[in-house]
């Protein structure tokens, strides 16, 4: 079973607070959002995603909106609907499982085990997340960012 | 009897049959004469097609006629507007010249060449190169203050080529500081979207080390900044980056029909197997394509040189923009009449000279040609070197992309068929519990096999029948030996039956259990040609790495120059 942190109808504690994005669009992005996206990442956000492997985002509310805001901060210039609908992270928590989800749309970081498969935007990105060149994998509704630890970036298109 | 008088019937018959053969007659004529008419018109119309085409003939060579006498005048007007527009600046260009050879062979006065070049000064008001000539002679007679004033005029009247002509003669004075510097003023007065043909030339000599280490450094600045300015035009890094990504991809070698046999044979995804295998290797191939571009010595052109002296001489000989449009209609005119009059002939002759009157070329352009095709674009090896790492940034993302492709696509599973039993597996690892697998299935196979070879319902039936008749019969005694001779016929036969059977059953167990271990073999052989698969794989991802560091690694403009197996250690 997966570790479902925030966001599942059993955790108790009140709905999480969301904040819809809206649909983006399914064109390439411009080249201009293209260039802008290729930049290096800051080493701010790569710290918000290790962050996760201390599996504090359930009972931390605070944890959770330190990481939204460090996304948020990553992207200030950019729209809601430019900026990825999630990341996929290695996960360092242990057995059984092996990748996280930040789902950026509802808000839910979830951990899941090698034999069950994330959501469709982000099952895609299971493989580059797993591979040791990448720190963590933004995943857009048209491509794919992997992100190595010195904040380049690799984009794989859909 | 009355008869009946038919003469007059005769009569009229006959006078109808001749005024008949008279009609006919007649249109015979008629027919001839139509004939006849027809032959006329067919000459008449063969006269007149001849006319015609005599008539286009003479048309023509009238209109040449006409356009080269028109040439021919006009010509003579051009030759006056330009001589007394700018006849004078050909009397500027042969006293530099005159200047410049004078001073090689240092057999004029200084104070003379002065005295020279200020009346120029006088007498060709807005002419660049007069008050150039005024600071060469300055420079020459060591007065600085005149020097500097003729230069800032000279800049300020055409600062591009005023760069251009005083870094070449700084060159030829050995002055290469100075020619540093106004190597960079020269470069930072170009735009990237329409330089001069010079800057062909001109970076050539500077790949090659001509103008010196520090010439090339101030240069490269400059032309990171005209690298930023083309990144700035909407789509154009991204076509860059395809471009190279195109290149690349192609390098990926085809995996030889030989290697990894059993896997070939044996896995029903193979294809994308092979696909993320030459992927793979395609690293290594890259890695030696960029590392024997930058190997071996950069051996200066003979050439070169003389071509960079020769662009002073076209700086002070061949005519400036402001000349250009007369100048064309100068060849054009003379071509015309070269071609006695063809307008269009002398058209595609000057089209095809055109790039002597262009004077305008595209960055981007001469930088991917000289990177990609230095053949056909005339590059040379330290020009391609210096262009390949003008574009390292396109050339790391593109191969970094490609890379990072490679690496999600990649088969986290295979798929294997052996024979009747289907798997699945990861990297080799999970041998025991796929042989398992297959022993299972095989067993199973065996089991539903034995379950087939039985007795049949009607065997069975038929032999109870016949022991039940036996009973019957032997059981009043009348015929007692009938009766136990039928019932042990149907146990004897039932017996021999179930003997066969179980022969049968046997032999299908153990052709079988032969399948199963030549399955186990080639499982085994399978899986072990997945480990080194997978090794390979993550071998040659470490050459990715390397190709990205070796990328990284060509921001210095001096690894360029330098051979890279001696400069390594100095890379920035």
């Amino acid at each position: 079973m997966p570790r479902p942190i925030i966001g599942h109808p059993q955790e108790g504690g009140g709905s999480p607070t969301r904040h819809p994005i809206s649909s983006p669009s399914f064109t390439r992005p411009t080249p201009g959002l293209d260039h802008r996206l290729r930049q290096r990442r800051t080493s701010g956000l790569e710290r918000a995603i290790h962050s996760l492997d201390a599996g504090t985002h359930g009972a931390d509310r605070a944890s959770l909106e330190r990481l939204l805001e460090a996304i948020a901060a990553e992207f200030p210039d950019l729209a809601v609907d430019e900026r990825p609908i999630g990341l996929v992270a290695r996960c360092h928590l242990g057995s059984p499982f092996v990748v996280h989800v930040c789902d950026l749309s509802g808000m839910i970081v979830e951990h899941y085990p090698a034999d069950r498969s994330m959501p469709a935007p982000f099952e895609r990105a299971r493989s580059l997340a797993l591979h040791p060149s990448y720190v963590y994998v933004e995943v857009y509704r048209d491509s794919l960012r992997a992100v190595a630890p010195d904040g380049s970036v690799s984009v794989v298109h859909a | 009897m009355s008869t009946v008088d038919l003469s007059p019937i005769v009569q009229g018959l006959n006078t109808l049959n001749h005024n008949l053969n008279v009609v006919d007659n007649h249109v015979s004529v008629i027919d001839d004469k139509v004939g006849l008419l027809a032959q006329e018109q067919g000459v008449t119309r063969s006269l007149l097609d001849k006319l015609y085409d005599e008539f286009s003939t003479f048309v023509q060579a009238d209109l040449k006629h006409k356009e080269r006498q028109f040439a021919a005048t006009r010509l003579i007007e051009v030759r006056q507007a330009l001589e007394k527009q700018y006849g004078h600046y050909e009397v500027v260009r042969r006293t530099t010249t005159g200047i410049l050879q004078a001073t090689d062979v240092a057999l004029v006065r200084a104070e003379t060449m002065r005295t020279v070049t200020e009346n120029l000064m006088l007498t060709v008001p807005s002419y660049w190169l007069a008050p150039a000539l005024v600071a060469l002679t300055a420079w020459l007679a060591d007065n600085r203050e005149l020097a500097e004033r003729a230069m800032t005029e000279a800049l300020r009247r055409d600062d591009s080529k005023t760069s251009l002509f005083f870094s070449i003669v700084c060159k030829r004075a050995d002055r290469l500081n100075a020619t540093s510097r106004w190597l960079r003023r020269y470069f930072q007065n170009q735009s990237p979207f329409q330089m001069d043909r010079e800057v062909v030339v001109m970076l050539d000599a500077l790949t090659h080390g001509l103008f010196g280490g520090t010439a090339l450094a101030e240069a490269s600045d400059v032309i990171e900044h005209w690298v930023a300015e083309l990144e700035e035009q909407a789509g154009f890094a991204d076509a860059q980056r395809k471009r190279w990504s195109e290149r690349l991809e192609v390098m990926a070698p085809r995996v030889g029909e030989s290697d990894y046999p059993k896997l070939r044979r044996n896995c029903p995804t193979w294809s994308k197997l092979e696909k993320a295998l030459a992927r793979s290797r395609r690293n290594g191939v890259v890695q030696e394509y960029f590392e024997k571009m930058f190997t071996g010595e950069i051996v200066v052109p003979p050439g070169l040189e003389p071509e960079v002296d020769a662009l002073l001489q076209s700086l002070v000989t061949h005519f400036d923009d402001e000349e250009l449009p007369m100048r064309r209609e100068e060849r054009l005119l003379q071509l015309i009449m070269e071609e006695q009059g063809d307008k269009d002939a002398a058209q595609r002759r000057l089209h095809a000279e055109v790039e002597v009157f262009e004077d305008r070329i595209d960055f981007a352009a001469l930088l991917t040609n000289a990177a990609m095709n230095p053949e056909q674009s005339g590059a040379t090896r330290a020009t391609q070197r210096y262009a390949v790492s003008r574009c390292r940034q396109w050339i790391l993302s593109a191969h970094e992309d490609l890379v990072a492709r490679d690496r999600n696509e990649m088969p986290a599973e295979v798929d294997l068929k052996i024979d009747s039993w289907n798997g699945r597996a990861r990297d080799g690892s999970d041998e025991s519990k796929l042989v398992t697998q297959m022993a299972t299935h095989y067993e199973t196979l065996a089991n539903d096999a034995e379950k087939t070879l039985k007795l049949s319902g009607g065997q069975i039936i038929g032999g109870a029948l016949v022991a039940v008749v036996g009973l019957i019969v032997a059981f009043p005694m009348k015929a007692l030996l009938l009766g136990l001779v039928l019932m042990l016929g149907a146990g004897g036969y039932l017996l021999w039956k179930n003997n066969e059977i179980q022969q049968a059953r046997k032999r299908e167990r153990e052709r079988i259990e032969n399948e199963r271990d030549t399955a186990t073999s080639t499982l085994k052989a399978c899986l072990a040609e997945l480990t080194d698969l997978r090794r390979e794989i993550t071998a040659t991802e470490s050459q990715a790495e390397r190709v990205s560091e070796f990328i990284r690694s060509l921001s210095s403009t001096q690894f360029v120059l330098q051979r890279p197996e001696l400069s390594r250690a100095t890379v920035a």
